[in-house]
C-alpha cells in the first residue's frame, strides 16, 4: 500500500513537471514572438513595401496584399473541389470507390509541402515560364482541397440519418436531401473547415518557394511574381543585418494576426450576418 | 397509368444529373491528382534512377561537383530528427495529456488547451524564425559547454555554430507536441469513467487507475497518433531547414550540420542546374513522398485495427 | 404544404451557399482584375531577374532608381549564381546574374548563345571576426592553408610571419564558405587555384566544390552572418558585406608582393589589362602593381537572341534600355555602394555587347 501511494505521488509530481515545462516553453515561446514582433510594429510597416537594401524604414505591406490574395485565391480554386469531392465521399460512403478517394486525400493531405513546391515548379512555373502568384495559389490549392473534403465529408456523415430517411420519404430526390437537408445542418461546420484550411495555408512556406518568387513592389497582378508573409519571414530570417531580423519577427506577428483573424475573426462574423452558427 | 413527367419533374432529373456529375468530377480529381503526382516524380527521377539505381538510398556522397548522388546523409538526418523528435516529445505529450484530462481542474484546462491548440496552429516558419534566434543560440552554448565537458575539440567546433541534428530535434520535437497532446487527449477523455471509477472504488489510487486502466485502454489510439506525429515531423521542412546547418556529409555527430530530404530539396533545388543534380533531388522527394505515404498507411492501419477491438 | 419545411431548409441553405459564392467570386475578380489593370500590350513594365548575391546592394539601389528613372519595375531576386543560371536555362527570369561566367556544359543547357554583360568589378575579401578586429596581412599561400585546414589555428606561424606585432589568439580557426552554387566561390577558387597549387590539385575551382574544412552559409549575406556571430571564423564575401557587418578586410599580398587592401581603386586597377570582346575574363591575380588579387568583374547573363519562349518585342526593348542605363547612367552609384565602376574600355565593349542583342535575327530597334 505505501509502495503505490508513493508511486502515486511520484508520479502526480512527474506529471505536474512535464506539464510545467511545456507549458512554461510555450509561453515563453509566445511572449517572446509577441514582444519581438510588436517592437518594430508602425504604421509605415503595415503600408509601406521595403526599402532598399541597407537603408532603414520600409514595411511589408507588399507581403500582406500578397499573402491575402494568394490565399483568396487559392481557397477559390481549392473550395469547389475539395466541397463536393467530400460530398461524394458522404454520399457513396459504402463503395469502394469512395474509399479510394477517401485513401488519396489522405495521402494528398500527408504530402509534405517541400513536394508541392517541386509540382508547382515543374508543372506551372518552368512550363509557362514564368513564376508568379497564380501558380503559387493552384499549388495551395493542392493543399487545402484534401482538408476541406475531409472535414465536408466527416460533418455530412454527422447528419443524423433520420432527418434524410424523413426527406426521401416524403420524395426528395438525393441531390435535394443534400443541398437541401445535409448541407443546411452541416453548413456551420464546412464554413468551419474552409477557414481551418485557409488558415493553415495562409502560413504555408515551402509551395510558396519555387512559385511565387517574391517581390520588393507591391504587385496586384496574379500572373507575375508576388511577395507573401511566409516568404518575406524566411528571406529576412536569413539576413545577418539586425534591421532585416527584426522586420522577420514583425512579420510574423502580421502573419499570426492574419491567421487569427481567418480563424475566429471571420468566423465570428459570419456567425453574425449570417445567423448561421459557424 | 402512369403520370407524365411534369417540368419540375425533368428540371428536377437534370439537377440531380449535374449534381452528380460535379460530385464525380470532384471525387475523380483528387484521385487523378495523387496518382499524377506519384507519376510526376517517378518520371522526373528517371536520370538519377538510372544512374544510381536502387544503391543510391545507401550511397553515401552527395557531390554536385563531381556529380555523384547519394540519398543516405538526407535519409540519416531524416530519421534521426524524426525520431528524435518523437522520442524527446511522447513523455511531455503524454504528460501534458493525462495532466489535462486527470489532475487539471477546469479552470487550468481551458487556458492550456488553447495555450496548445495556439502553437498547434503556428506556421513551420515562425518556428524556424524562434529555432534560428532562441533556441540555436542556447544550443549552441550547451554544444560548446558539453564539449569542453567530455574534452573533445571535435565536438566544440561542431558545436560554435549551434546548428545541426540537435537543433532540429529539439524544435521538431516542441512543434509535434502539441499534435500528439491533443490527440492523446482525445482519446484520454473517452475512456469510460465506469471502469475509472469502479478502479477507484476498489481502493486504485489515482496513478494505479491511469496506468492500469486509461493507459491500456488507449494504448492503440496512442501509438497511431505518435505514427501520425512521426509522419508530421518527417514532412516538415522550413523549421528544419532553417536550424539544421545545410550539411551534405554524413553526420558523425548530434552536432554536426546535417540536411534532410525535405530541407535539402528546399536549400539546393533552385540552383540545380544538371539534369543529374535536378533528378537527384527529385528522386530524393520520391523517396520522402514513399515515406510519407507509409507512415499514413500504417497509422490508419493502427487506428483502424483499434477501432475494431 | 409539405413544401414549407424544405423551402425554408432550402432558403438557409441558399442564403449560406449565396455567402459562400459570393466571397469565392470577389476572390476571383480581385484576381483577374490585377492581371486585367496591366494588360495592355504596349510597354512593358516589369522584368524579372535571378542570380548573384554578390552585386546585390547595388542592384537594389540601382533598380530603385531606374524605377523612379522610368517607371518600370525591376524585380531581383538574391538566390547566388547557380540559381541565377539555372533560372535563365529554365528561362523563367528576363536576365540572371552572376559573378562566374558559363561553363562549357551550361552554355550547352541554355541552347542558345548568351551575353555576359559586366555591371560593375568587386572585391572578394577574407572577412574574420576577432577580438579588437585587428588589421591582418595575408598571402595566398596561407590563404589556401587556412581553406585547406593545415593551418588550424590564428596563432599559427604562417600568420604570425606576416603580421608581426600584431597579438593572435590561440584560437581555433572557423573557416566559413559558401554552401550554394557560388559566383563568388568561383572567383574565391579561381584565385586559390591560381596562386596555389596544392588548392588546384586538392581542390579546383568552381561554383561549388568540395570544402576539405568548414561550415557553409547561404548567399554572401549568410557567410557574413556566420563570421559576425563566431569569434574565431574567416570566410570570403564581398566587400560591402563586410562593410555592412562591421568586420575587418584582410589585405593580400598582390602578384607584384605588396600588401593591398581591398577598396575601389585596387579593385579598379585590376581590370586595366586587355580585355576580350565578349568580357568573359577573371580578373584575379592581376599584374598590375595596385591591384587587390581578388578582383572580379560581376555579369548580367540574357539570350542574344530575345525572341524565345514567346518574349514579345516590348519586352527585349525593357530590357535592353535596362542594360543600357545601368552601363551609363548607373555607373555613377556605383562607388557609393562600394564597388568600383566599370573601366570605358570594359563599358564600351558591353555597352556594344548590348547592342547585338536581336529579335528575330535583326537588331533591337530603339
Amino acid at each position: 500500500m505505501r509502495g503505490r501511494t508513493f508511486k502515486n505521488a511520484l508520479m502526480s509530481v512527474l506529471v505536474a513537471a512535464a506539464a510545467v515545462v511545456i507549458i512554461a516553453i510555450l509561453v515563453v515561446m509566445i511572449w517572446h514572438i509577441f514582444f519581438s514582433g510588436v517592437r518594430y510594429l508602425n504604421w509605415d510597416f503595415f503600408t509601406k513595401a521595403p526599402a532598399v537594401f541597407g537603408e532603414a524604414g520600409g514595411g511589408v505591406f507588399n507581403a500582406i496584399v500578397g499573402s491575402v490574395l494568394i490565399t483568396l485565391v487559392a481557397s477559390a480554386l481549392g473550395t469547389p473541389f475539395g466541397v463536393f469531392a467530400g460530398i461524394y465521399v458522404a454520399e457513396h460512403e459504402d463503395q469502394r470507390f469512395a474509399s479510394a478517394v477517401r485513401l488519396c486525400a489522405d495521402a494528398l493531405q500527408g504530402v509534405p509541402s517541400i513536394v508541392i513546391g517541386i509540382f508547382g515548379y515543374t508543372f506551372l512555373v518552368a512550363r509557362f515560364r514564368s513564376y508568379s502568384a497564380l501558380s503559387a495559389s493552384i499549388a495551395l490549392a493542392f493543399m487545402f482541397i484534401p482538408t476541406t473534403a475531409r472535414v465536408t465529408e466527416e460533418v455530412l456523415l454527422l447528419v443524423p440519418s433520420s432527418l434524410k430517411e424523413a426527406a426521401y420519404a416524403l420524395g426528395a430526390r438525393r441531390s435535394s436531401v443534400v443541398w437541401n437537408i445535409s448541407i443546411k445542418s452541416a453548413a456551420s461546420g464546412i464554413t468551419s473547415g474552409l477557414l481551418t484550411s485557409m488558415a493553415r495555408i495562409a502560413g504555408e512556406t515551402a509551395p510558396l518557394l519555387f512559385t511565387a518568387f517574391g517581390s520588393r513592389y507591391i504587385e496586384w497582378n496574379m500572373l507575375r511574381p508576388m511577395s507573401a508573409l511566409p516568404l518575406q519571414i524566411y528571406i529576412d530570417a536569413g539576413s545577418p543585418y539586425p534591421a532585416q531580423q527584426q522586420q522577420a519577427w514583425s512579420a510574423a506577428f502580421v502573419l499570426i494576426l492574419l491567421i487569427l483573424l481567418l480563424q475566429y475573426g471571420i468566423r465570428f462574423v459570419i456567425s453574425r450576418v449570417l445567423r448561421v452558427k459557424a | 397509368m402512369v403520370a407524365r413527367q411534369s417540368r419540375g419533374d425533368r428540371r428536377e432529373l437534370v439537377r440531380e444529373r449535374v449534381f452528380d456529375a460535379v460530385s464525380l468530377t470532384a471525387a475523380v480529381a483528387l484521385v487523378a491528382t495523387i496518382v499524377l503526382f506519384l507519376l510526376q516524380l517517378f518520371i522526373a527521377s528517371k536520370d538519377s534512377r538510372a544512374a544510381f539505381g536502387l544503391p543510391f538510398l545507401w550511397r553515401s556522397e552527395w557531390n554536385p561537383v563531381t556529380e555523384q548522388f547519394g540519398a543516405l546523409p538526407m535519409i540519416v538526418g531524416t530519421l534521426i530528427t524524426g525520431f528524435g523528435a518523437l522520442l524527446v516529445s511522447t513523455p511531455f505529450a503524454l504528460g501534458v495529456a493525462i495532466f489535462l484530462a486527470d489532475y487539471a481542474n477546469r479552470r487550468i484546462a481551458g487556458p492550456v488547451k488553447s495555450l496548445i491548440g495556439l502553437l498547434g496552429g503556428l506556421p513551420s516558419v515562425i518556428f524556424g524564425l524562434w529555432g534560428l534566434f532562441v533556441l540555436v543560440p542556447l544550443v549552441s552554448r550547451f554544444e560548446v559547454w558539453f564539449g569542453h565537458l567530455v574534452g573533445s575539440e571535435a565536438l566544440v567546433s561542431a558545436g560554435t555554430t549551434g546548428v545541426g541534428l540537435l537543433s532540429a530535434i529539439l524544435l521538431l520535437a516542441i512543434m509535434i507536441l502539441p499534435f500528439s497532446a491533443s490527440l492523446i487527449l482525445e482519446s484520454l477523455i473517452v475512456v469510460p469513467a465506469e471502469l475509472r471509477e469502479g478502479a477507484l472504488a476498489l481502493g486504485a489510487t489515482k496513478w494505479d487507475t491511469i496506468q492500469n486502466i486509461e493507459l491500456p485502454y488507449i494504448r492503440r489510439s496512442t501509438v497511431g497518433a505518435l505514427v501520425l506525429a512521426l509522419g508530421r515531423a518527417l514532412g516538415e521542412t522550413m523549421a528544419v531547414t532553417m536550424v539544421i546547418g545545410n550539411g551534405i556529409r554524413m553526420p558523425h555527430s548530434l552536432f554536426d550540420p546535417s540536411n534532410t530530404l525535405a530541407s535539402a530539396i528546399a536549400n539546393q533545388f533552385l540552383e540545380a542546374t544538371s539534369p543529374l543534380y535536378i533528378s537527384s533531388l527529385i528522386e530524393l522527394g520520391l523517396i520522402l513522398f514513399v515515406l510519407a505515404i507509409l507512415i499514413n498507411v500504417a497509422a490508419r492501419v493502427i487506428l483502424r485495427r483499434g477501432v475494431e477491438t | 404544404m409539405r413544401e414549407a419545411p424544405f423551402e425554408e431548409a432550402g432558403m438557409r441553405t441558399h442564403r449560406w451557399a449565396s455567402a459562400v459564392t459570393v466571397v469565392l467570386v470577389v476572390a476571383a475578380v480581385l484576381a483577374l482584375a490585377g492581371c486585367g489593370l496591366t494588360g495592355q500590350p504596349s510597354a512593358v513594365k516589369s522584368l524579372t531577374g535571378a542570380g548573384a548575391t554578390f552585386p546585390y546592394p547595388l542592384y537594389s539601389k540601382m533598380f530603385d532608381l531606374y524605377d523612379g528613372a522610368t517607371g518600370v519595375r525591376v524585380n531581383y531576386s538574391s538566390i547566388g549564381s547557380g540559381g541565377g543560371i539555372k533560372a535563365l536555362t529554365d528561362k523563367t527570369v528576363d536576365f540572371g546574374a552572376s559573378d562566374a561566367f558559363l561553363t562549357d556544359e551550361e552554355q550547352a543547357a541554355m541552347g542558345a548563345p548568351v551575353l555576359h554583360i559586366p555591371t560593375c568589378i568587386g572585391a572578394v575579401v577574407l572577412s574574420y571576426n576577432l577580438e579588437g578586429k585587428p588589421s591582418l596581412r595575408l598571402d595566398g599561400a596561407t590563404v589556401a592553408a587556412i581553406f585547406l585546414g593545415t593551418i588550424k589555428k590564428w596563432n599559427d606561424p604562417g600568420i604570425a610571419s606576416l603580421n608581426p606585432g600584431v597579438p593572435l589568439p590561440d584560437l581555433p580557426i572557423t573557416v566559413v564558405h559558401r554552401s550554394d552554387g557560388s559566383g563568388t566561390t568561383s572567383i574565391f577558387t579561381s584565385y586559390l587555384s591560381a596562386v596555389s597549387p596544392d588548392w588546384k590539385s586538392a581542390v579546383g575551382a568552381g561554383k561549388s566544390v568540395s570544402w576539405p574544412v568548414g561550415i557553409g552559409g547561404k548567399g554572401n549575406d549568410g557567410v557574413a552572418g556566420m563570421i559576425a556571430q563566431n569569434k574565431g571564423a574567416i570566410g570570403y564575401v564581398e566587400l560591402v558585406y563586410a562593410e555592412q557587418s562591421g568586420m575587418p578586410a584582410a589585405s593580400l599580398r598582390n602578384s607584384s608582393g605588396a600588401f593591398i587592401a581591398p577598396s575601389l581603386a585596387s579593385s579598379a586597377a585590376a581590370a586595366g589589362g586587355a580585355l576580350p570582346d565578349d568580357l568573359r575574363v577573371m580578373i584575379v591575380d592581376s599584374l598590375a602593381p595596385d591591384a587587390y588579387p581578388i578582383s572580379a568583374f560581376t555579369w548580367i547573363l540574357v539570350y542574344r537572341e530575345q525572341q524565345y519562349a514567346g518574349r514579345t518585342l516590348q519586352q527585349a526593348q525593357a530590357l535592353r534600355d535596362m542594360l543600357t542605363w545601368i552601363l551609363t547612367e548607373g555607373q555613377s552609384i556605383n562607388e557609393s555602394l562600394y564597388y568600383a565602376r566599370l573601366p570605358q574600355a570594359a563599358a564600351t565593349k558591353a555597352l556594344t555587347l548590348v547592342n547585338s542583342m536581336t529579335y528575330g535575327g535583326t537588331t533591337i530597334p530603339r
